[in-house]
C-alpha cells in the first residue's frame, strides 16, 4: 500500500502524464475529431487508411472522450489526491509548528548562518533589541525570548499549494461528474406555444450523459420574435423572449441571443435559430379539429425562390401515416434586398408512400381535401426559435473550483513562508548578530534582507552606544 | 495616412532604434547605447498608445480583433512588461536585447496585415471577452519575459568570459534572474489559466458549451501544461538555473504558436478573433 501512494504521489508520474496528456492533444487537434467534424474525419479515414488503424486503436478520432486519455486523466486526479494529501500535511507542520519552541543558541551555532558586526560597544541586548527593530522594518514578523529572536513572514502561505491541489483534483471530478449527469438537445418553439422539457420534445438527438437524472418537466414558450435586434449598438441577430414556467407560474424571463441565455437552476437555455413554422389543422368536412401540428422551415432554407421545401410527417388515428410537404414562395426580391415571401403556402400530401393529388396553394385559413374525408387547413403561417437546451449543475461549481484553484496557487507561488533565527555572540570587540535562515523555494533575496536588517542593527546599535557615552 | 498609422510607424522606428541600440550597447560594451535603448524603447510606447486608443475610439473594441490588433496589443503588453520590470530592476537592461527585436520585426509584420478593423458580432460582445483578453496580454507578455531572462541567464552562463561577459556581468546575480525568470511563469501561469476559465465561462454564455475540444480550446490547455510541467520541474524535482531556463526558452513558442499559429494552420471558430469571419 505505501508502495502505491509513493508511486501516485511521485512527481515523475505526474510530470509523465501531464506531458503524455499535452503530447496526445496535440495528435487529437491534428486529427479530425468525429464528435466535432464527422465528415472530415471520414474522409480523412479514407484518404489515410494506413495511418487510420493506428488512429483508431489510440482512440484519436475521439481523442478526449477515448479510454486512453480518460484513464490517464483520471490517474493524473488520483496523483493530485495523493500530492495534495502530502502537501495537506506538510502544510499541517509548518502551521502548528508556529515559531516553535526557540531553539537554544548552541544548538543554533551548528548550523550555517550569516553574521554582521561587531557592534562596536554595544551590549548583547542592546544589539538584539536594534535587530528586531530593523527586522521589523524589513517587513517580517519578529518575537523575542531571551537571547534568540525568531523573524518570519508567510508561513499561511504553505496552505496555498494543498488549497490549489485539491481544487485542481476536486475540479476533475466535479467535471466528470457534470459530463455523466448533464444533458443538451435542441428544442424547437413555435412562437405563442408552450412546449415542456420532456425527451418527446427535443428535436435531433438529445446528448445526455448516462446517469442524467431527467428531464424538468418544466413548460418552455417563446414570444416577442424580431428578427433584428440591436443591444447596445451590437446586431444580435432574431431573438424571442424565452419563458419558463411550473405549471402556470412563470420562473424566468429572458430574451435570448448569444451571451445572454436563460438561466434557471441547472438549465441553460441558448438560441440556436429560427425559421418558419406553418401551423396545420387536419379536420373533418363539418370543421371539426381532429389535430393540429406545426411545420419547421429554418432560415437556412430560404432563398431566392421562396422558404423551403419543409416535410411534416402525421401518423396516428384516423390520419393514418401522411406526409405533407410544403413550401413558402418567393413574392419577388429587388437586389440586395431579403427575399419578400408569399402569404400563400404551397402544399401537397402523400399518403403512405402515394400521393393523394396535386399540389395546393392555401392561403392562410384555406383548406384542402386530404382523403378518408378528412382535409388539411393551412392556419397560419408562425416562426418558430429553436433553443439549445442545457442541463448541466457543473458549471457554477467548475467556476468556483477554479477560482478557488487560482487563489491556491497565487499564495502558494508568491506568499513564500520565510523565517530565520537570530542572536548575538559576544566577541573581544562587541556583540556580533547571526541569522540562521529557513526560506521556502529558495527565496535568493531573503538572505539579502537578513543581512541589510542586520547590518542596519549593527550600526543602530552602535550609534547608540556612541551617542550615550 | 491616418494619425493612428503615422503613430504606429513612430513606434515601429523607435523599437526599431532601441533594438539597435541594445545590440550595439551589447556588442561594442557601451553601457551608453544599452540606457539610450531602454528610453528610447520606453518612449516607444506613447506613440504606440496613443495609436492604440485612437484605433480604439475609431472601432469601437479594444485591440482584439485580427492580425493586427492581437499582434499589436501583444507587443504593447510585451513593451510595458519589460518597462515595469526595468523600474525596478535596472540592471536587468539587456533583456532589451531579446525582447526589442522580436517587438520591432513583430509589430512591422502587423503593420502589413489589413487595418480595417473587424466588427465585433454578437458572439464577441460580452464583457468576458475583455475579461479574457486582458488576461491573455497578461500571460503573454509574463512569458515572453520570462523568455527573455531565461535567454540571459543561459547567455551569462554560456559567455562567463569575454567581451560579452563584462557587459552581463551587470546583471544582478544569476540566482535573482533565475527566480525572477520563475517568478513570471508563475503569474504567467496563473493569468494563462484565468483567460482559459475567462473563455470558458464566455463560450458558455455564448454558446452553451464552456468546453469543445476545439483547437485554440486544446492549444491553450496544452500551454498550460507545458508550463505546469515547468513548474513542477522546479518546485518538486528541484530543476533550477540553466534547466529551468532551457524549459522557459522552450515554452515560449509553444504559447506563440497556440495565440498566432493555431488559427492560420487550424479551420475554427474561434480563430475569426485572428482572420476573421
Amino acid at each position: 500500500m505505501k508502495a502505491l501512494v509513493r508511486f501516485l504521489r511521485s512527481p515523475r508520474l505526474a510530470l509523465g502524464l501531464a506531458l503524455g496528456i499535452a503530447a496526445y492533444s496535440v495528435v487529437g487537434t491534428l486529427i479530425p475529431q468525429m464528435d466535432l467534424d464527422p465528415a472530415k474525419a471520414t474522409a480523412w479515414i479514407a484518404a489515410n487508411p494506413g495511418l487510420a488503424g493506428v488512429a483508431g486503436v489510440l482512440g484519436l478520432f475521439s481523442a478526449y472522450t477515448s479510454p486512453i486519455f480518460l484513464a490517464a486523466v483520471a490517474l493524473l486526479g488520483v496523483c493530485t489526491v495523493s500530492c495534495a494529501w502530502a502537501r495537506t500535511r506538510a502544510a499541517a507542520r509548518i502551521l502548528a509548528r508556529g515559531r516553535g519552541p526557540f531553539p537554544g543558541i548552541e544548538a543554533l551555532e551548528k548550523r550555517r548562518g550569516l553574521s554582521a558586526g561587531p557592534a562596536r560597544g554595544s551590549s548583547s541586548a542592546g544589539t538584539l533589541s536594534a535587530a528586531e527593530a530593523t527586522l521589523r522594518a524589513e517587513g517580517l514578523e519578529v518575537a523575542r525570548q531571551g537571547d534568540v529572536i525568531s523573524a518570519g513572514r508567510g508561513t499561511w502561505g504553505a496552505l496555498g499549494s494543498p488549497v490549489f491541489h485539491w481544487s485542481l483534483a476536486l475540479l476533475v471530478v466535479v467535471i466528470a461528474m457534470g459530463q455523466l449527469t448533464r444533458a443538451e438537445g435542441r428544442v424547437v418553439l413555435p412562437i405563442g406555444e408552450r412546449v415542456v422539457d420532456a425527451p418527446d420534445s427535443y428535436s435531433g438527438r438529445i446528448e445526455a450523459g448516462p446517469f442524467f437524472g431527467g428531464h424538468t418537466g418544466l413548460t418552455l414558450a417563446a414570444r416577442d420574435f424580431q428578427t433584428k435586434t440591436v443591444v447596445e449598438g451590437v446586431d444580435r441577430g432574431a431573438t424571442a423572449l424565452v419563458e419558463l414556467y411550473r405549471g402556470t407560474a412563470l420562473l424566468a424571463e429572458t430574451r435570448v441571443y448569444s451571451n445572454s441565455p436563460l438561466r434557471y437552476g441547472s438549465l441553460l437555455i441558448h438560441p440556436d435559430t429560427w425559421g418558419y413554422a406553418p401551423m396545420f389543422s387536419i379536420e373533418t368536412t363539418a370543421g371539426q379539429e381532429l389535430t393540429t401540428a406545426y411545420g419547421h422551415i429554418p432560415i437556412s432554407d430560404v432563398t431566392s425562390r421562396g422558404a423551403g421545401p419543409g416535410v411534416l410527417d402525421l401518423s396516428g388515428g384516423a390520419i393514418g401515416r401522411a406526409r405533407i410537404g410544403f413550401e413558402i414562395p418567393a413574392r419577388g426580391s429587388a437586389a440586395g434586398q431579403p427575399v419578400r415571401l408569399a402569404p400563400s403556402l404551397s402544399v401537397s400530401v402523400r399518403r403512405g408512400d402515394e400521393a393523394t393529388g396535386a399540389p395546393a396553394l392555401l392561403a392562410e385559413g384555406d383548406r384542402a381535401p386530404l382523403y378518408d374525408g378528412m382535409w388539411l387547413r393551412f392556419v397560419k403561417r408562425g416562426t418558430y426559435v429553436q433553443v439549445a437546451v442545457a442541463n448541466d449543475w457543473s458549471v457554477l461549481y467548475i467556476y468556483a473550483l477554479f477560482a478557488l484553484a487560482a487563489i491556491g496557487l497565487s499564495v502558494g507561488l508568491f506568499v513564500r513562508p520565510r523565517s530565520a533565527w537570530v542572536y548575538s555572540v559576544d566577541t573581544a570587540d562587541g556583540p556580533m548578530l547571526t541569522s540562521v535562515s529557513r526560506h521556502a523555494r529558495g527565496d535568493p533575496v531573503f538572505d539579502e534582507r537578513l543581512e541589510r536588517a542586520l547590518q542596519a542593527a549593527v550600526a543602530k546599535a552602535s550609534d547608540e552606544e556612541e551617542r550615550r557615552t | 495616412m491616418t494619425l493612428e498609422i503615422v503613430l504606429m510607424w513612430t513606434a515601429v522606428t523607435m523599437y526599431a532604434a532601441g533594438s539597435i541600440a541594445y545590440v550595439s550597447g551589447l556588442v561594442f560594451r557601451l553601457p551608453k547605447a544599452t540606457t539610450i535603448a531602454t528610453w528610447v524603447s520606453i518612449l516607444g510606447l506613447v506613440p504606440h498608445l496613443v495609436a492604440t486608443g485612437v484605433r480604439w475610439v475609431r472601432v469601437g473594441h479594444a485591440p482584439f480583433l485580427g492580425f493586427y490588433e492581437v499582434v499589436s496589443g501583444l507587443v504593447l503588453a510585451a513593451v510595458l512588461t519589460m518597462a515595469l520590470i526595468l523600474l525596478k530592476y535596472r540592471s536587468l537592461a539587456p533583456m532589451g536585447v531579446i525582447i526589442m527585436p522580436i517587438s520591432f520585426l513583430t509589430l512591422g509584420a502587423a503593420m502589413l496585415a489589413p487595418k480595417g478593423g473587424m466588427e465585433v458580432s454578437a458572439t464577441l460582445a460580452s464583457w468576458w471577452l475583455t475579461i479574457h483578453i486582458t488576461f491573455a496580454k497578461l500571460a503573454y507578455s509574463a512569458f515572453i519575459a520570462s523568455f527573455a531572462l531565461a535567454l540571459l541567464y543561459l547567455g551569462r552562463e554560456r559567455w562567463s568570459e569575454g567581451r560579452l561577459a563584462d557587459m552581463l556581468s551587470k546583471l544582478p546575480r544569476q540566482e535573482v534572474v533565475d527566480d525572477l525568470s520563475f517568478k513570471l511563469v508563475g503569474a504567467g501561469f496563473i493569468f494563462l489559466g484565468c483567460m482559459i476559465a475567462a473563455g470558458a465561462v464566455w463560450a458558455n454564455e455564448a454558446w452553451g458549451r464552456y468546453w469543445a475540444w476545439d483547437p485554440i480550446e486544446t492549444w491553450s490547455l496544452i500551454s498550460w501544461i507545458v508550463y505546469a510541467i515547468y513548474l513542477h520541474l522546479r518546485l518538486t524535482m528541484g530543476w533550477r538555473g540553466r534547466k529551468s531556463a532551457w524549459v522557459a526558452v522552450v515554452a515560449l513558442p509553444i504559447v506563440v504558436f497556440a495565440l498566432i499559429g493555431v488559427p492560420i494552420v487550424y479551420s475554427s471558430i474561434h480563430g475569426a478573433y485572428l482572420t476573421g469571419p
